[in-house]
């Protein structure tokens, strides 16, 4: 049932067996998956259907730290959240981002990769990706072409696979409409959490539309799903029984704040400029493919180093080749030609075409070129640039904080802190001189080393994935949330999404939120049950 | 992109991946011989002479003790594989000895790093030799 609180009656309580807060990749599946197992879910979100201004402006906060980020246009306040506007690689966490690794500070998830692999399986088609396969081998002989002959010992190809990228909202909407046990609040945001006096137990929270109309959510257990800042910063704005914030007894809450380091540095120049490097991005018959090069785990370990996965991006020769054109005015040109080539009328059509519209030169430049390439026939290859999403340490003082302005709301706004650490970026340099050496030993071509020394951190770019403030640590002193999820100060309070990653690794988020989202979605589905 | 223009990368690059390594190493072997053909490079088809010295420069810039007479030639003549592509008349031979000596460099962790660049230190002798002709 989707339902918008405006239109209800103010003052209600509502209750459920569960209440999720949130309608984005982590609150949707796990909301639909309870809902199916018999359970009653109330799923709670602050934003409409589309893209509101007034709401998305809630999202609005300070930067402290380094300024190649932003608040608002990396996340989407709306039904569906930030998958509106998502670009949908995907990989899960490699086995090495959970262990503890003495060159990584912090490091160290209470639960590993092979806990989470039935559930990463399950994940998939929630983002209509193909099998879950994400090695080389398991793909075997359905791969077209070859990888560069570097030694195995040292680089081998991380496989990704790319989602359409899935809109939850359009894609989920008729599942949420259609499912008797969930009830879905629009414009219900979500501004204060009560505990049940003298107890660890939540009790309810309170939601409020915009202009004020508010009321009552009870339920047994309870889940916060808004974000990786967002969750930290409804933490540490629901004071009222707890002085520092829920959850927030040593000093955690939106510390270890972490994104992925988005840099394109360092290139390549091939001893044969012709190379076929197809098998870098491919399409098999069940899904889109994407290789990039990575140090393995014994080089990673024995070096010390954070994880990262370079991807290759050729820089052609004729620059009818080159794809620098494909912006927000060409993505959302080609959705909109995909659509109607379909005879489809495209999702979010007045968006989009307003994006073409006022950034035209882009789309005409895409348009050419991919015309005259059908005339030019095979490219010859000048450079090819690492474009990579690196690891970033998790460092205590990368923070969100919260600042003095207030929102509409009455909640005090966002102050995000991210800090890069020199190391971050000497690691990515040390990944890059180690790549180098193997191209120039295989006898394949020199690299350009773009990563700076001493390191300048103003080199990294957001990646848009906000990692790590309700960081997952089975100490209390360390981490915020248990293997469970939960918050280790309160009974029936549970996070998802890439908040309670301990480590960020270098596999985009998505993946790895739906995971752990339906995971915990069992564990609350199966505890409530025995209960 | 450092100090190097990216048609000089290019050509350096392609220069001191592939075969302008082994011409390289065809220079200073032909060097050896007793011969008055001290522009041996011009005699070579393809090869980009700016881009090698540009690299040699900044090679020498770096590391100046090998701006010393004979210097590099001394370093890359005390690698048994250049010993034995100066001794080898086919250039093909040759050019393939250079390459195998670059990849060992490489395997071996002989690497200088000039303007960013990763080459291998026969590379780099090379260059250097090539500037201070
Ligand atoms: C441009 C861009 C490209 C990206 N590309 C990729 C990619 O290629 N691969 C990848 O893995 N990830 C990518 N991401 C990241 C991806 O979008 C996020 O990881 C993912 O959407 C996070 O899911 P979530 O459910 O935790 O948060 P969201 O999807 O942001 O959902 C949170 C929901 O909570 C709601 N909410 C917030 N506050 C409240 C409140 N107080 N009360 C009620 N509801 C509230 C929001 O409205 C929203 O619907 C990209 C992000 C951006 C911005």
């Amino acid at each position: 049932m989707l339902e918008d609180f405006r239109s209800l009656p103010g003052g209600e309580t509502f209750s459920a067996d569960i209440c999720i807060c949130g309608a984005g990749a982590a609150g949707i599946p796990m909301a639909l998956e309870l809902a199916r197992r018999g359970i009653s879910v109330i799923l709670l979100e602050s934003g409409g259907i589309g893209l509101e201004e007034d709401i998305q402006a809630l999202y609005e906060g300070e930067l402290a730290g380094l300024e190649n980020t932003d608040l608002s246009y990396s996340r989407l306040r709306q039904f569906g959240g930030t998958t509106g506007h998502w670009t949908g690689q995907c990989a899960p966490l490699d086995p090495l981002d959970f262990k503890q690794r003495t060159a990584v500070p912090h490091s160290g998830w209470p639960i590993n990769r092979k806990i989470l692999d039935p559930f990463y399986e399950r994940a998939q088609p929630y983002l209509q990706l193909g099998p879950y396969r994400y090695s080389t081998e398991s793909w075997g002989n359905e791969l077209s072409g070859t990888p560069l002959p570097l030694d195995p010992e040292t680089v081998t190809s991380a496989v990704y696979q790319y989602s359409p990228p899935t809109r939850f909202a359009e894609t989920y909407q008729g599942d949420v409409e259609g499912e008797e046990n969930l009830r879905c609040l629009l414009h219900a945001n979500v501004i204060h959490m009560k505990l049940a006096s003298g107890t660890d137990r939540l009790e309810s929270l309170t939601i409020s539309t915009l202009d004020g109309k508010k009321a009552t959510v009870s339920a047994r257990k309870f889940v916060l799903a808004c974000g990786g800042i967002e969750n930290a910063r409804l933490l540490l704005n629901f004071n009222t029984d707890r002085p520092a914030g829920l959850g927030n007894e040593n000093d955690l809450v939106g510390r270890y704040y972490m994104d992925h380091l988005n840099i394109v540095a360092s290139s390549i120049v091939l001893a044969d400029n012709q190379t076929d490097l197809g098998f870098y991005s491919q399409a098999t018959t069940e899904a889109q493919l994407g290789m990039a090069l990575r140090l393995t785990d014994p080089v990673i370990e024995r070096e010390g180093l954070l994880n990262n996965a370079a991807f290759l991006q050729v820089v052609w020769e004729n620059p009818d080749h080159n794809d620098d054109f494909r912006d927000h005015a060409w993505l959302s040109f080609s959705s909109m030609a995909k659509a109607f080539a379909r005879g489809q009328v495209p999702d979010r059509l007045a968006e989009n075409a307003c994006n073409v519209i006022e950034q035209p030169g882009p789309v005409v430049t895409g348009i050419y070129r991919n015309i005259a390439r059908r005339f030019t026939g095979g490219g010859v290859i000048k450079a090819i640039d690492l474009k990579q999403d690196a690891e970033q340490s998790p460092n205590p003082d990368s923070r969100v904080m919260l600042g003095e302005d207030i929102d509409p709301l009455g909640m005090r706004r966002v102050i995000l802190d991210w800090q890069v650490a020199p190391g971050d970026m000497d690691s990515l340099r040390r990944t890059h001189m180690i790549l180098g050496a193997e191209l120039g030993k295989a006898g394949l071509g020199r690299l350009n080393l773009g990563i700076s020394d001493p390191a300048d951190v103003t080199q990294a770019f957001t990646g848009y994935h906000h990692i790590g403030t309700t960081r997952m640590h089975a100490n209390p002193r360390q981490g915020v949330v248990d293997a469970d999820c939960r918050v280790h100060s309160v009974d029936n309070l549970y996070v998802a999404g890439s908040s309670v990653f301990t480590t960020c690794g270098a596999a985009n988020p998505t993946l790895t939120i739906v995971a752990l989202a339906l995971r915990l979605g069992d564990h609350l589905a199966d505890t409530l049950q025995a209960a | 992109m450092g100090k190097w223009t990216r048609r000089g990368l290019i050509g350096a690059g392609g220069l001191l991946a592939i075969t302008g390594v082994a011409y390289g190493g065809g220079l200073l072997a032909c060097r050896m011989v007793p011969r008055h053909t001290p522009d041996f490079f011009a005699s070579l088809p393809g090869m980009d002479h700016d881009a090698l010295r540009t690299i040699g420069q900044s090679v020498l810039r770096d590391h100046p003790g090998l701006a010393r007479p004979g210097a590099a030639t001394r370093l890359l003549t005390a690698k048994a594989g250049i010993e034995r592509a100066i001794g080898t008349d086919c250039p093909q031979t040759r050019m393939t000895m250079v390459q195998e000596e670059c990849r060992a460099d490489f395997a071996a962790g002989r690497i200088v790093l000039v303007d960013g660049w990763m080459i291998s230190e026969t590379e780099a002798l090379i260059s250097a030799e090539a500037a201070t002709a």
